[in-house]
């Protein structure tokens, strides 16, 4: 027996209170937590992300919308922007990747994204770091997918595996009938490394594999066909696109292009000549141009206000559970009045009083804090699908993080500091006075 | 060597005063006197519990007056054995831990061979496990003894050590008590006539009203 087993069966003596005072500890630590590491990996997620690419040019509508629906996979499309865009953007010196974006198939609810083979190659998913191959390989030839690594994982699938997948991006309820491109199979022929991103959730293929799904001509000739030939690339025609995302060779050069196909044409004219000679300049009535990077911010800038709410009020539980605790010791100091005493005559010394309702608060707050770890960090696990499907950001769980160690040492240095006021009544107390029993 | 020079001791009045009183170290001495005259305070005066208002107290070579109370504190644990009335065990805490408790707040540990040889020598081998709630009176107060006696002190105080005993349990109380006080000082405050009777020195406190 030492100090800390008295501490320990003082706190067993009670065990109902000491378990609900943990319990308050745990709440609200694992809340703080919860919320803590969401927002960290939230913004890290949408930040990293959108370090990728330069400039995204879609059809004419929300920008946020296009920035949600090309670099995380949520909402839809604005609309439609002509093929040729692609095309001028692969010739411009001022462009160092362009990676064109057709989605309008999924499959299990999972979307099947249409976009060229060099994405997979030069793509960055987060900031200076590609795609990579767990197995497999990217998709080089007709109705051949990759899948994202939490696709791969929520369908099963694996390299060889065939598909038919759905027209549309919700998925079907059970019983309904879907569209489905029950002619036209896809065959799995790589998986994707995880990427922490959006990108880990979706299905990747070829924009003509896209094309041929939905082209009536192709499907027209497919059932001309009566020798079965194997099909090519080439026999697609394509015409349109959802969006055109843009990695240039200078960022500021990203700013100018925007400018040049946001703002209204001036009325100089000679100024206008010269923004006519741009390759972009004939797309500037249709299109748009949207940075990434200011969507990004503007989102986080809203999602942080209520963010900022969610943290107040964990904080304030954490409050109310650190003055539970203080209530519930301080109430116990009435009825263990007589055992101080006692240990008192035994040769405790005052201070050792002080201490052993100090260790006893810490050891509260202690396993408060860790069982709310491990809650939090369970409530993180669970929230982790929904945060994929509805804002297409992976969240995971027991990661370390320095400031979940930051809050469990405040709440433990708090807990000492609790335990000094019913300590200080220990100190207090009278052994001569409180002898007699109770 | 217990030594009062000058001591009073006052709460709202004056209780005690001793101007000399002397207790040679190993001797068994019987205390008594009527209620309100300052019995158990006179413990708590030699225990160290509490300060005199006046005066000097030496107990075992030492002036514990001039100490500091968390010294008295240590100097308690190490050199003195207290038996009350009550028992005052803790109550949560099994027969062998409230035996273990006096020796946590002298050394921070406790040695738990020699609180059980301590129980087994008061007649407890088969009830170390027990709460206090689950032992008779007489069997509690045998785990009080025990208590004060882990450390090994110099000195043993009971105060009315058999109050709350039946006649036959008081016997067994006091055989016990009376065993283990050869070789220490016994300072044993008591009402009862019958367990005065067992020494042959005595203090009667009312010689020492103000």
């Amino acid at each position: 027996m030492t100090l800390f087993t008295i501490v320990r069966k003082n706190l067993t003596k009670r065990s109902l209170s000491t378990s609900l005072t943990i319990l308050s500890v745990a709440v609200g630590v694992g809340l703080v937590l919860a919320v803590t590491t969401i927002q960290k990996q939230t913004e890290d997620a949408y930040r990293q992300t959108s370090a990728g690419f330069d400039l995204i040019l879609a059809a004419k509508g929300s920008a946020m919308q296009t920035t949600l629906n090309t670099m995380y996979h949520l909402e839809t499309s604005t609309g439609v922007i002509p093929y040729a865009l692609y095309e001028a953007a692969l010739r411009d010196p001022r462009v160092e990747y362009a990676y064109p974006l057709y989605v309008g198939d999924s499959y299990r609810g999972i979307r099947v994204v249409g976009t060229s083979e060099s994405f997979l190659r030069f793509g960055e998913p987060i900031k200076a770091q590609s795609f990579r191959l767990a197995d497999g390989r990217a998709f080089s030839g007709m109705f051949e997918v990759v899948l994202g690594s939490s696709a791969a994982n929520r369908t099963g699938l694996s390299i060889g595996d065939t598909l038919t997948i759905s027209h549309g991006l919700v998925e079907v309820a059970e019983g309904a009938e879907a569209m489905v491109h029950d002619h036209l199979p896809v065959i799995v022929v790589g998986v994707l490394e995880p990427t922490g991103t959006a990108h880990d959730n979706v299905i990747f293929t070829d924009y003509k594999t896209t094309t041929a799904l939905h082209s009536i001509e192709f499907q027209n000739h497919l059932h001309a066909d009566e020798l079965g030939h194997e099909h090519s690339f080439d026999e697609i025609d394509v015409k349109q696109l959802d969006a055109v995302m843009l990695r240039m060779k200078n960022p500021q050069a990203a700013l100018q292009l925007a400018g040049l196909i946001n703002y209204p044409t001036p009325d100089n004219p000679f100024m206008r000549m010269q923004m006519a000679r741009d390759p972009f300049f004939p797309f500037k009535t249709v299109i748009m141009a949207v940075i990434p990077a200011q969507q990004i911010s503007a989102l986080l800038s809203i999602v942080g206000n209520a963010e900022r709410v969610l943290k107040w009020v964990s904080s304030f539980v954490i409050v109310v559970a650190l003055l539970s605790v203080l209530i519930a010791l301080y109430n116990t100091m009435e009825g263990r009045r007589r055992d101080l005493a006692i240990f008192r005559t035994l040769g405790a010394r005052r201070t050792t009083l002080l201490w052993i309702m100090m260790f006893e608060s810490s050891a509260i707050v202690l396993i408060g804090s860790a069982l709310g770890w491990l809650g939090g960090q369970l409530l993180v696990s669970s929230l982790a699908p929904f945060l994929m499907d509805s804002a297409g950001i992976v969240v995971r769980a027991f990661q370390h993080d320095s400031s979940a160690l930051l809050v469990i040492l405040l709440m433990i240095g708090i807990g000492i500091l609790i335990g000094m006021v019913p300590g200080i009544k220990a100190y207090r107390n009278d052994p001569v006075q409180n002898l007699s029993p109770i | 060597m217990i030594e009062f020079k000058n001591v009073t001791k006052s709460y709202l009045q004056p209780i005690l005063s001793i101007p000399e009183l002397s207790i040679t170290d190993k001797s068994q001495i019987g205390v008594f006197g009527p209620s309100g005259t300052g019995k158990t305070t006179f413990l708590h005066l030699i225990s160290g519990l509490i300060q005199p208002s006046s005066g000097q107290i030496q107990v075992a070579g030492t002036n514990i007056t001039v100490m500091k109370e968390a010294q008295r504190d240590v100097f308690r644990a190490k050199h003195i054995g207290y038996i009350f009335q009550t028992f005052n065990l803790v109550e949560g805490y099994s027969a062998i831990e409230n035996v273990m408790l006096g020796q946590v707040f002298l050394t921070g540990k406790a040695n738990r061979e020699k609180a059980a040889d301590m129980l087994e020598k008061v007649g407890l081998a088969d009830r170390m496990r027990h709460n206090p709630s689950e032992l008779s009176v007489g069997q509690q107060q045998r785990v009080s003894i025990a208590r004060a006696l882990v450390n090994d002190p110099d000195i043993l105080l009971a105060d009315e050590p058999t109050g709350s005993l039946d006649a036959a349990s008081s016997a067994s109380v006091m055989d016990l008590i009376q065993s283990f006080s050869s070789g220490r000082t016994l300072l044993l405050v008591s009402h009862d006539p019958n367990v005065l009777d067992r020494f042959s020195e005595r203090i009667s406190l009312e010689e020492f009203q103000p």
